[in-house]
């Protein structure tokens, strides 16, 4: 381009233009000498202060959730499940006028204006809590509020029993912290309990997580998953007649126990009045506990079984020896008479007469031949005196009392189940040995533990069973106790097509100050079926019935009707079937 | 020649080479394509790449991050919903509201003492129900009736 200005680029510097070209100079140098120095500042001088809260600002501490394990039946239905169950807090700093809050969040919470409120103050300036384990509903009528920072929601589970009241004494509940506080869930809290883990992840302007940021620091860990030996179906049939016998004795309580007499699963534990562990907090505490391991009663006539067992195993009777029995006797300043009026037809009554007629007379006179030290042995060989270590806490050892301690009548008493206390599942173990030509098994409900990915990491019931006496013995009694059944006090626990042994039991109850309480009885059934190889092992207790208490009137039938069902459930042909 | 070219030639001073050879002349050719703003841009656009490249690898990831994060959030109520069905499955399945469905509603009975009978099969019976390996229309079969099956009866 010709027309360019050949001068212009030849034109000289002059001294404003000089002065002007310092002049910004001078201004870049200092502007960058500004941002210099405040670089200086926030790098080095505030560094580790602005870093400091930048890592709060920034990085945030995450919650990762260890589930607790499930309980599940022997057929895999879930009986204790987690189900989502929100917490709500509220930070006091940010609420203007806690009274006006109140009165908005309460209706939502089921509290009155007072108490949250008072919820408040328990806190501190930024968290209270409101409301522990909410239903979806509530979360979402408090979320609808759009109260901003004033509230807060916390992702929680709680523990919930799907089927209600079934197995309620067997499975306990937790508390509001998920701890494990009654039944299985207290025994293998630290199995079902899950641990949660701790991360860490950088956030953004706006709070959301930056998960290509997040650091594991503690992995979470889902808690075990217990397989239990109960069977929801055997348990609710269980529960079933229990109940019906309560009512229908006018009775104050019962307990029920269906076990697997070959390997001592227990297929059924039922005590009786229940309760519901969804609400736990709506029954009175005593009924928390399950009595057929942590009560203890007087046996009765049920303990003559370990009593003529003895006999025979220590050759002190013969099996076919006989005894008079003239209704009642006096044996070291006491009268001991039988429960019933003596028949004119037994005046002497055999050692399976005795069983099977259940004989107070004929067994104190078996008792003294036999003596308090082989007897006391005995019945420390049938695990009495000592828990038998079924995997439920709180479980009672009975109370026997020593030798030195058997004063007056006390070994006679002893011999048909007076001045001696069991709990239901030491006798119904006893009872099965002998059902098991004298082999006792050790009682549990959990089958086996699995771990999160579902391999068995534990058998806590496997273990190896006992002899407590010979063989040859524990037939001789089975054989008795079907006597008992098939024509003694037992009858009515007799089921067609089946091979049904079993031992009745009316023992008084002991009074709070000593002595028996007046009317007042506990009535038992114990037996097995199918005598020959026998399936179940079932014990029906009832507490002061009214009216007619005796165990083979109150006890046997709801024996029978368990025995029935469960033996059709499981399957179990009838030996004279119908073809 | 251009004007232009002939005036920038005649103002500027230029080192002529001792040697003026074929090198000479090609580097005399060279220094006339390279042009200074375009080297300037290419060392920018060298330098500024990485960069660029470093900050859409971050953005994508940060993006990648979000939906992870959401699915992870869907995957947690999914969870969620899912126990809570469980839960809801169990309670209906419960044996005392079966029981009470069945014998309220549906007018059935549990059976009595007689009702149930058991059919012991006789030996040429037993010698025909002797297990035989299934077939692979049978086992296919097996494979997608299995589950009804299992749901139907409870393993005893």
């Amino acid at each position: 381009m010709t027309g360019r200005p050949q001068a212009s680029a030849q034109r000289p510097v002059t001294a404003t233009c000089r002065w002007r070209i310092t002049a910004v100079f001078a201004a870049w140098i200092a502007v960058f000498a500004l941002l210099g120095g405040r670089l200086f500042d926030l790098q080095v001088l505030q560094g580790p202060l602005l870093q400091r809260l930048a890592v709060r600002q920034q990085l945030e501490s995450i919650r990762l959730p260890g589930r607790r394990g499930f309980i599940l039946d022997r057929t895999g239905s879930r009986l204790a499940v987690n189900v989502e169950a929100d917490s709500i807090y509220a930070v006091p700093r940010a609420i203007a006028d806690p009274e006006a809050f109140a009165r908005e969040v309460a209706p939502y919470l089921h509290l009155t204006p007072r108490e949250v409120t008072a919820r408040f103050r328990r806190g501190g300036p930024y968290f209270a809590w409101l409301a522990r384990r909410q239903p979806p509903e509530a979360i979402d009528a408090v979320r609808a509020l759009q109260l901003g920072d004033a509230i807060g929601i916390w992702p929680d589970t709680r523990r919930a029993y799907p089927a209600g009241t079934l197995a309620a004494s067997v499975l306990g509940f937790t508390g509001v912290d998920d701890a494990g506080l009654a039944g299985l869930e207290l025994q293998y809290d630290g199995s079902l309990r899950g641990v949660a883990g701790i991360g860490t992840a950088n956030r953004d302007a706006i709070g959301r997580e930056l998960v290509q940021t997040e650091r594991i620091v503690s992995p979470p860990h889902d808690g075990n998953t217990l397989v239990l030996t109960i069977d929801q179906v055997v348990q609710h049939v269980a529960e079933r007649e229990l109940t019906r016998a309560i009512a229908g004795a006018g009775a104050q309580g019962g307990v029920a126990i269906v076990m697997d007499p070959q390997t001592g699963a227990i297929l059924a534990l039922v005590t009786a009045p229940t309760f519901d562990p969804n609400r736990y907090q709506a029954a009175p505490p005593a009924r928390w506990k399950n009595r057929a391991v942590a009560d203890v009663y007087e046996p009765g006539s049920t303990f003559k079984l370990i009593l003529v067992a003895a006999a025979l195993s220590s050759h002190a009777v013969r099996l076919g020896e006989t005894f008079a029995d003239p209704g009642k006797i006096r044996i070291n300043g006491a009268t001991i008479h039988d429960a019933e009026p003596p028949d004119p037809k037994h005046t002497t009554l055999s050692l399976t007469e005795i069983v099977k007629y259940s004989s107070n007379v004929g067994a104190a006179q078996v008792a003294t031949r036999l003596g308090k030290d082989r007897l006391f042995a005995y019945i420390e060989r049938f695990g009495f005196g000592r828990p038998t270590g079924i995997d439920l806490p709180g479980e009672a050892a009975g109370i026997i009392r020593p030798v030195s301690q058997w004063y007056g009548p006390s070994l006679q008493n002893i011999g048909f189940g007076q001045g001696i206390s069991v709990t239901p599942i030491q006798l119904l173990v006893a009872a099965s040995a002998l059902a098991t030509h004298g082999v006792a098994v050790r009682p549990h409900l959990v089958e086996a533990i699995r771990d999160a990915a579902g391999h068995a990491i534990a058998t806590p019931g496997n273990l190896p069973p006992r002899q407590v006496i010979e063989p040859e013995v524990a037939d001789q009694v089975v054989a008795m106790m079907r006597e008992v059944v098939e024509g003694g006090t037992g009858v009515k626990a007799r089921l067609d097509g089946y091979a049904v042994a079993g031992k009745t039991g009316t023992a008084q109850r002991p009074g709070p100050f000593g002595g028996y309480e007046p009317g007042m009885y506990v009535s038992s059934f114990v037996g097995v079926v199918p005598a020959s190889v026998p399936r179940l092992a079932i014990l029906v207790l009832v507490d002061r019935p009214r009216g007619v208490y005796f165990g083979g009137d109150i006890a046997a039938p709801a024996f029978r009707e368990i025995a029935r069902q469960v033996l059709w459930y499981l399957r179990v042909p009838p030996a004279g079937a119908v073809e | 020649m251009t004007p232009a070219f002939q005036q920038r030639d005649s103002s500027f001073l230029m080192l002529i080479p001792e040697h003026w050879g074929s090198r000479g002349k090609e580097a005399t050719r060279r220094r006339r394509r390279r042009s200074p703003v375009l080297v300037v841009l290419t060392v920018a656009a060298l330098t500024v790449l990485p960069f660029l490249a470093y900050i859409a690898e971050t953005s994508n990831a940060a993006h990648i991050g979000y939906r992870i994060l959401q699915l992870t959030h869907d995957i947690a109520a999914l969870e969620s919903e899912h126990e809570r069905l469980q839960a809801i499955a169990s309670s209906l399945r419960a044996p005392d509201r079966v029981e009470r469905l069945a014998t309220a509603r549906l007018g059935l009975q549990a059976p009595r003492a007689g009702q149930i009978a058991s059919l012991p099969l006789p030996p040429i019976a037993l010698r025909h129900a002797s297990p035989s390996l299934p077939g692979w229309w049978e086992r296919i079969d097996e494979y997608f009736h299995r589950s009804e099956a299992a749901a139907a009866e409870p393993p005893q």
